[in-house]
């Protein structure tokens, strides 16, 4: 596929990913690809399809399933001064190489006091609402938020996917890529991305104006609430819905802001509750824009439950547009 | 003990064709011998010197002895080239030094650290490689070829591989040489990165110290196979067997499994056999550890590699036996032994690293928070 | 149908009062502002007038109680309206209660809010807490406020409309929480109340404002030798005992009129106001000042000669001190003076009345050596102090006032 693919007609979260990768690869024949099934495959998505055949068996490189060995070889070759992009086929997976991310490749830069930093992207799909059950429905991401030394995003569009991956790629530190897979191929968000265009890393995005009350979120949720946004307009309630897209670095200015104005706050995500991202959230809310809230600050997530396979349960556990609509409604009416 | 070549060992002379007709260590001079011997007195000074500091109340963190293994830190780094990397880790602090030695002690640009980066690292001064922000061992150095650690055992084997496969896409001839336990080699990542390393004929090769005990446990609960090295296997690599005690014979070994890696032929294990002299850290106990009987230990230190080598070193007439004898720290504890059982040079080197670590500064409480992230490539 | 009289605001800041005497009881005739009721403020005792003609028919706040600003106190009606004890009365201004869809009811499940916080005071939030603070509102004034969110909570929403309505009439439904009070084995704990809570909360409002002083030496030698020449003749001619403060308001007076930026303010919506006259805020102590410390007005000083503001100035100081003041009294300073220097103060930095550019103190005259053309002489020096409100005046013009009100001092040509 060539450069302009994008920018001539709307693409889809997966072609915009692809089409990232493709063009850092090419823009760096320094880059290397590593992952299960990434090449003569093209991944279980396709986020790498026809990748090999262009850049070689060796620059995208299929990995035994081994995901600690996996990143661990990523962080020597980011040790060496390659970009890695490590593909883990579900981000569930990444479990199995947390040693390798949370123990040596956060605190790489840390350690060797400054001098020793590893580029490296591990992504892969993740979230539910898909019939994945606990071991495809992950959003995982507080494990990684809650060891220093990692950024990590979860775009919601297929221009900010295109636009993060190639800021992630570039990024001197790892980066830990949340693909939302029920957006990689949704039709109705898709998008024509304009020629050089980038997203930098800890920049929110307000994809709905308001001044009742600030709803933030990122990810598949960013849908739900736009919808539950639309119905509480209905009910003459104007919600702010911001879309963090990155969530450390973190757009604490866009948070606090939106706050200062709607002094109300709605925290949306898919992962489960206790120690989840929406409690980090609300905690730095609190500490610094206490004498803005006019109502506490409250949260819709996961139930403290792995994810469910069928559809009933599934939808029983995950945040839903009326989850979002009522909460919102109890936040403006306190 | 098992110090003969295992029927794993002749893996590597099957595949060769032939035993070696000509062995690495008949090519080395006698300069090249002796000077092997005065490295073999460096690393056992520095660690009888560490555990005296440790004792006074001048250092902190766990010191994990290396004393009776340095035959395999010596040897194995002998006859690596600069560009060659390391990966050591809590046992084999004199590494760090012993990488490159060969290019002069006191060269400031040779492929190692210095005697006073390491004992900087070892005193938490901020001159130390990572600026004292992990302890001991964990400290390495891109722009010098040593992998920093972690405490999580056989972790860096992914690592090396990782580095390996850059050498391969840069069709460099480099080699990367891991250091573990044998109790690590249990960890599934060692078999996750060695299955790797083998599955793309990486140049990674894994010493494997074995000194029959990972902290409380014996290789029998770490490991089923006869010999450690049989695990290569399971990979089809060469598992090497090499006498831990015998300097020469560790060097043979790593010569051999160096230039396989180096003609693109993949990893080795080599296992190095040899025997724990003290407790797991300075925190166990010194000699028999409740866990080891009293008489295996003094049966284990019976052939400590300085007077392995000495041995070979008068039967080949390099050395007099009056010169063997001038020095004697070998069968001695670390409390036990004295500067004069070592030789002047050594004790000099050493003194000069403890110095620059004691002049040093910490490092300033501001650098706490300093360089969680990179701000652009270094 | 009945008319009520309402509780006026008795000057800035004051928001409560106490009913001291009725002077008509339920069923007498009253006529259209005929005293009808007599009110005891922080500031002021004075009378309030009928709204209109016709019989008391009711006293909602009986003597003795206290009574919030802008709170009905009775109510007066015709004969037939006497018999039921009056109809309900139709509130002269609209109500400011904010219409928002946040007003629909909360769902049933939500679980009722608590109106109590811990501590036993009235729950506010936390924003809602921020803005009465910096808009100075009391707790007395919040816990007036209606709230629209769920069980009556008040919201940002509310506070704000609070704030734009303020001034308007609104409508108290309960009375402020109580504090809490405890206090240790050696302690005694009171609450501010009347003239000490207006001055607490005016000093508040006057700490707001960005303030400089500028200080600046007076030779006072003729001021002082005029006194001590003309003190009896004085009394006997005009009545009044001879003080210098008439001297500081007048130098102070004419000072404001070649300067006039010193005489402007900033008011609470952050306009000035620029003033043409002078009008004199002339701080003084009540008793021995344990009694606290008001600021009645000297008005028109500009039209005044020093003789004339000496003979105002005297029968305002007796006015306070017996209590007489009235509302007007206290309210419409341009610009004030103080004078602690009649208990020996050398200097101070005196805080603004809020409303006003600056103000004047005046502090001990006190025997000084000075060089003087090379020699060294004794003079009578006084340390004049103006803080000014930074945010209208630069230092450059209270350079200018200050140089001028000391000229004129020093030169003292007031009789001329």
């Amino acid at each position: 596929m060539t450069a302009s693919a994008t920018q001539s007609q709307p693409v889809n979260m997966l072609t915009a990913i692809r089409q990232a990768i493709d063009e850092e690869m090419e823009r760096n024949p320094e880059m290397v690809c590593i992952g299960e099934d990434i090449g003569l495959l093209g991944g279980a998505f396709g986020a790498t399809e026809g990748l090999q055949d262009e850049y070689g068996s060796m620059r995208v490189l299929d990995a035994p399933i081994s995901e600690a060995g996996i990143v661990g070889a990523a962080i020597g070759l980011a040790m060496r001064g390659r970009p890695v992009m490590v593909e883990m086929q579900f981000i569930d997976f990444i479990s199995c190489g947390f040693d390798q991310i949370v123990n040596n490749a956060a605190t790489m830069f840390y350690r060797t006091g400054g001098k020793v930093n590893l580029p490296m992207v591990i992504r892969g799909p993740s979230g539910g609402y898909g019939g994945g059950g606990p071991y495809h429905s992950q959003q995982n991401e507080a494990w990684f938020l809650h060891s220093p030394g990692l950024k990590v995003v979860c775009p919601s569009t297929p221009s900010d996917a295109y636009g993060l991956m190639k800021a992630a790629i570039r990024d001197p530190n790892p980066v830990i890529f949340y693909e939302v897979k029920e957006l990689y191929r949704k039709r109705e968000i898709e998008e024509i991305i304009p020629e050089g265009h980038t997203v930098p890393l800890g920049k929110a995005s307000v994809r709905r104006e308001g001044s009742d009350c600030t709803i933030i979120t990122y990810g598949n949720p960013v849908y739900f609430c736009l919808e539950a946004a639309e119905r509480l307009a209905s009910e003459n309630v104007q919600a702010e819905v911001i879309d963090l897209r990155s969530l450390l670095p973190l757009d604490e200015e866009a948070v606090i802001g939106s706050i200062k104005k709607t002094n109300r706050v709605l925290v949306v995500n898919e992962a489960s509750r206790t120690c989840g991202f929406a409690g980090e959230l609300i905690a730095r809310v609190c500490e610094t824009a206490f004498e803005h809230l006019d109502a506490p600050p409250m949260r819709v997530t996961r139930e403290d439950t792995p994810v469910p396979w069928v559809k009933p349960l599934e939808l029983s556990v995950l945040p839903t547009t009326d989850k979002i609509y009522d909460a919102a409604l109890r936040l403006v009416r306190y | 003990m098992k110090t003969e070549r295992s029927a794993t060992a002749s893996h590597a002379e099957k595949e060769s064709g032939e035993p070696h007709q000509t062995r690495p260590r008949d090519l080395l001079q006698n300069a090249d011998l002796l000077e092997l011997l005065d490295q073999l007195y460096l690393a056992r000074y520095f660690d009888v010197r560490l555990i005296k500091e440790k004792r006074r109340g001048r250092l902190r963190g766990t010191l994990y002895s290396s004393h009776n293994q340095e035959a395999i830190l010596v040897g194995t780094l002998f006859g690596l080239r600069p560009d060659d990397w390391i990966s050591p880790v809590h046992r084999d602090m004199p590494a760090f030094f012993l990488k490159d030695i060969r290019a002069g002690w006191d060269n400031p640009s040779r492929m190692g650290m210095s005697i006073g980066e390491v004992c900087a690292q070892v005193w938490g001064k901020a001159t130390a490689p990572g600026r004292a922000r992990d302890n001991w061992s964990h400290i390495g150095d891109s722009s010098k070829g040593i992998i920093c650690s972690t405490s999580m055992l056989a972790g860096t084997i992914p690592v090396a591989a990782g580095i390996a496969y850059d050498f391969k896409l840069r069709n460099q001839d480099s080699v990367v040489l891991t250091y573990n336990g044998e109790g690590s080699t249990a960890q599934g990542v060692f078999h996750e990165a060695i299955n790797f390393a083998a599955i793309h004929k990486l140049p990674v090769i894994t010493i494997v110290e074995n000194n029959q005990w990972a902290y409380g446990t014996p290789v029998e609960l770490e490991c089923p196979t006869k010999d450690v090295a049989d695990r290569a296997k399971g990979y089809d690599i060469p598992g090497l067997i090499a006498d831990g005690q015998d300097v020469l014979d560790v060097y043979d070994n790593t010569m051999w499994a160096v230039e396989r890696a180096r003609a693109g032929k993949g990893p080795s294990i080599i296992e190095c056999k040899t025997f724990r002299a003290y407790g797991h850290g300075d925190h166990d106990d010194d000699r028999a550890a409740k866990y080891r009987p009293e008489d295996e230990v003094g049966e284990g230190r019976r052939r400590d590699p300085l007077a392995v080598f000495k041995q070979e070193l008068v039967k080949r007439g390099v050395l007099s036996q009056d010169d063997a004898s001038k020095y004697s720290p070998e069968f001695k504890n670390a409390a036990e032994t004295t500067d004069e059982d070592f030789p002047a040079r050594v004790v000099e080197y050493m003194k000069q690293g403890v110095e620059f670590a004691i002049s040093s500064p910490l490092p300033d409480a501001s650098e706490g928070t300093m360089w969680v992230f990179a701000e652009e490539n270094r | 149908m009945a008319t009520e009289i309402l509780m006026p605001e008795l000057g800035e800041s004051v928001h409560e009062g106490t009913v001291t005497r009725w002077l008509k009881d339920i069923g007498d005739a009253v006529k259209e502002d005929e005293p009808v009721v007599e009110i005891m403020t922080d500031k002021v005792n004075t009378e309030l007038q009928a709204p209109a003609s016709g019989i008391l028919v009711k006293i909602l706040v009986p003597e003795g109680e206290n009574v919030q600003v802008f709170q009905p106190l009775g109510l007066i009606g015709s004969e037939s309206e006497a018999v039921d004890g009056g109809a309900p009365p139709v509130s002269q201004t609209p109500s400011a209660q904010p219409k928002t869809a946040l007003e629909t009811p909360a769902p049933a499940a939500s679980p009722a809010p608590a109106m109590k916080a811990g501590n036993g005071r009235k729950f506010y939030t936390p924003v809602v807490r921020s803005i009465a603070s910096r808009q100075g509102i009391s707790e007395a004034e919040l816990s007036n406020i209606q709230g629209s969110g769920e069980g009556g909570r008040v919201t940002k929403r509310d506070v704000e409309a609070f704030i734009a309505s303020r001034g308007k009439v609104q409508h108290v439904e309960s009375k402020p929480a109580a504090q809490p009070i405890s206090a240790g084995p050696d302690q005694e704990v009171f609450v501010l109340t009347g003239m000490r809570k207006a001055i607490a909360e005016a000093m508040v409002k006057a700490h707001q404002i960005p303030s400089v002083s500028t200080i600046c030496e007076v030779d006072c030698s003729r001021m002082v030798a005029f006194r001590t020449a003309n003190k009896q003749s004085f009394q006997e001619m005009y009545g009044v005992k001879m003080t210098y403060t008439p001297f500081f308001v007048k130098a102070a007076t004419e000072a404001l009129l070649e300067v006039p930026q010193v005489n402007s303010a900033v008011m609470d919506d952050g306009r000035v106001i620029q003033n043409r006259g002078v009008h004199m805020g002339i701080a003084v102590a009540l008793g021995d000042g344990s009694q606290g410390l008001i600021v009645p007005v000297l008005r028109d000083c500009h039209k005044k000669t020093v003789i004339e503001i000496a003979k105002a100035l005297d029968e305002l100081v007796l006015k306070a001190r017996e209590s007489r003041l009235v509302l007007d009294d206290l309210q419409g300073a341009t610009f004030s003076i103080t004078n602690p220097g009649t208990y020996g103060a050398l200097f101070g930095t005196p805080m603004i009345p809020p409303h006003q550019g600056g103000i004047l103190g005046t502090y001990a005259i006190k025997d000084t050596p000075v060089a003087m053309d090379g020699m060294i002489a004794i003079r009578p020096i006084m340390h004049l102090v103006l803080s000014y409100d930074h945010r209208i005046i630069d230092g450059m013009v209270a350079g200018r006032f200050l140089k001028s009100v000391r000229e004129r001092l020093e030169s003292f040509d007031f009789f001329r």
